[in-house]
Formats: structure tokens, C-alpha cells, sequence
């Protein structure tokens, strides 16, 4: 597919005639990897569908006033952090939920074999990254499984960089706990 | 179900330096250990299908506004209109209400003397009505009364033949 610059798409879009077209565009050009995000934040496949959806919604009322000081990948990335994070804060507040709860109706598509095609150790880490908090969670699915610099997540986040570096810190020791007693329990 | 695992995702940890490979193998070997993955399936079509799906619900919200703005506008108009007519209504009645000022009525103390005139004093005493120190506004026994003359050095006697 041919990659097409920010300033490309911003111009179809905010032609009344190119808009629908424009915005196809920008939706197929950054889909894939927003996706990729928000599947592992929230992990269900509908809830992901739903964030990705409501991400791209408020892109398209927002785009009309997006001003160009950042890339549109950041910007759509931010959108979708944030989704994100409502999303799952949305279901933890709900009455008779508690954060257990939705941690393991969060693990409960690992077990779906049409959802997760992982092995043993890729369940036991993704089980893990469920467990953090919203906001660490972020975090480190941007570092670890994403490989972004600290800059970036930074500008996505809206968190320093120093602040960043000691959130994925203490994630990586938890992550890293939970899946040693993880093993330790369950010897594969 | 036709699905098939996420693509384009980076290679992670690729793009890292040496530096932060180095402290997450330090600080969590088995976590460095664990192979990239993206063990995530995608419902099948799930992108050929999106950009349609988000388009059809943009126009349909563009649709709405219109009624449900209307309708949110009602909504918050109507309660704040009922409280200014209520405000007003209740303004309207405590208006005719009259600022009345209490006056506390006190007894007249020595201090009060000081108030007195001492022409009206000699005057009223020398009326031939008699003069209670009432009559000036004042009310003291007798013995208040010679107290209040000595404070001031008033001589009894030149007083009395004043009168």
C-alpha cells in the first residue's frame, strides 16, 4: 500500500469533495498498528473494535481542527491511548465489577484459541502485562512490545520522560515477577 | 473463524539501543528471554470492513445533532429558567418587606450627663414645674445626682443660690 504524507491526507480530508476518500486513506495507512495497541490493552476482540472505532470518530470530528505541529500517528495514537484507558476504566467502575474481575475477564480470550494463538510463555506474559494498572500498562506495551522511544510515548502520553523511564521500570520488575512465580507454580 | 495474527507491528525491542537492552536483560532475564511474538489474532476482514463501518457511524451521529441538541438545550433552559422566575418571585414578596430599625431602649447612665446642657439644666430647675432629671432625658437617684455635681466640682452652695 503507498504510504501517503500527513500533509497529503489533510488535504484530502478537508477537501468536501475528497473527504470520504481522504479519510479511507488515513484510516487504512494507521489501523493496523493502532490496533495493535488497543488489542493488547484491552485484549477482548470486540472491545478493541469498539475503542478503534470510537478512536477513529473522534479523529474525524477532530481533524478539521488538528493543527500540524504533530504527526497525524501520534496524534491518532493519543486518541487511542486515551480511549483506551476510559475504556478500561469505564469497566472496572462498573457496579459490580472489581479490578479482579475484569483482570480475569481480561485473561479469559488468552484462553480462546481463536482469539490468542500464543504458546505457554506468551500466555504467562500477556497474563502478566493484564495485571498492571491502566496507565503502566501503556507504558510498557509502548516500550516493550513496540519498541518506541521515550520521546515519543512522552508526547502520546502527555508524561515526562523521567516519569516514563521509572513507570516501565517498575513494570518490567513486576511483569518479570509475576511471570517467574507464574512458572514456578504452573512448570511447563 | 478465518483470522490471522496482527502484521506490521515492529519487531520489538529492535529498535532499542544498546543501553536498554542491556538493563532489561539485567533486570528481568526472563523477560528478555520470552521470543517477540504477536500471539493476537484479528477477526477475519476486520480492516476491510472498519473504515466502512466508522464512516457509516459518523454520518448517522451527523444525522442526530440537530433533534438531541434541541433536546439538551430544552433540558438545561427549562430548570434554569423556573429558578430565576422562583428567584424573582421570591425577591418580588421579601421587597415590601420594611428595613425597621430596632432601637434598644437602655437605661440613662452618670455618663449620659455629659449630654445634658447645663443651661437647659439650670433652666429646668429653676421652672417652677417640677423637674425630675426625666425630664432631661436623664434618670438618677439623688445620690447619683450630688456624685455627679462633686465629680464636677460644682459648688452646692452657689447652686442653690443661683435657684
Amino acid at each position: 500500500m503507498t504510504e501517503h504524507t500527513d500533509k497529503e491526507l489533510l488535504a484530502l480530508f478537508r477537501d468536501e469533495q475528497s473527504r470520504n476518500y481522504g479519510f479511507n486513506l488515513l484510516m487504512r495507512q494507521h489501523q493496523q498498528r493502532l490496533y495493535g495497541f488497543v488489542r493488547r490493552m484491552v485484549t477482548d476482540p470486540d472491545d478493541a473494535k469498539d475503542v478503534l472505532q470510537n478512536t477513529f470518530i473522534k479523529a474525524w470530528h477532530g481533524l478539521e481542527t488538528f493543527r500540524e505541529d504533530s504527526q497525524l500517528y501520534s496524534w491518532l495514537y493519543r486518541i487511542a491511548h486515551n480511549e483506551s484507558i476510559n475504556h478500561l476504566n469505564k469497566k472496572r467502575r462498573m457496579p459490580i465489577v472489581n479490578n479482579d474481575t475484569v483482570t480475569e475477564q481480561l485473561c479469559g480470550t488468552l484462553d480462546k484459541s481463536e482469539h490468542f494463538s500464543g504458546d505457554a510463555i506468551q500466555q504467562k506474559l500477556q497474563r502478566a502485562v493484564m495485571r498492571l494498572p491502566n496507565k503502566q500498562r501503556a507504558v510498557f506495551i509502548m516500550k516493550y512490545f513496540e519498541a518506541k522511544k521515550y520521546t515519543e510515548i512522552s508526547a502520546i502520553t502527555g508524561t515526562t520522560v523521567g516519569a516514563l523511564k521509572a513507570t516501565y521500570h517498575i513494570a518490567v520488575k513486576k511483569i518479570e515477577e509475576w511471570v517467574v512465580a507464574d512458572q514456578t507454580k504452573t512448570p511447563d | 473463524m478465518d483470522s490471522s495474527n496482527l502484521r506490521n507491528t515492529p519487531d520489538f525491542r529492535s529498535g532499542d539501543d544498546a543501553l536498554e537492552r542491556e538493563e532489561l536483560q539485567r533486570l528481568a532475564p526472563t523477560l528478555f528471554g520470552i521470543p517477540a511474538e504477536e500471539p493476537f489474532k484479528v477477526p477475519a476482514h476486520f480492516f476491510d470492513r472498519l473504515s466502512h463501518e466508522v464512516q457509516a457511524m459518523v454520518v448517522e451521529q451527523e444525522k442526530k445533532p440537530s433533534a438531541f441538541t434541541w433536546l439538551w438545550r430544552l433540558a438545561i433552559a427549562t430548570p434554569v429558567l423556573l429558578v430565576l422566575l422562583g428567584a424573582w418571585w421570591f425577591l418580588r414578596d421579601s421587597g415590601t418587606v420594611k428595613n425597621v430599625a430596632v432601637v434598644e431602649e437602655t437605661s440613662p447612665t452618670i455618663e449620659d450627663l455629659d449630654d445634658v446642657d447645663e443651661v437647659d439644666l439650670f433652666a429646668a430647675l429653676a421652672s417652677d414645674e417640677a423637674v425630675t432629671m426625666n425630664t432631661l432625658g436623664v434618670d438618677l437617684t439623688d445620690d447619683e445626682l450630688l456624685d455627679y455635681l462633686e465629680q464636677e466640682h460644682t459648688d452646692l452652695n452657689e447652686l442653690i443660690s443661683e435657684l
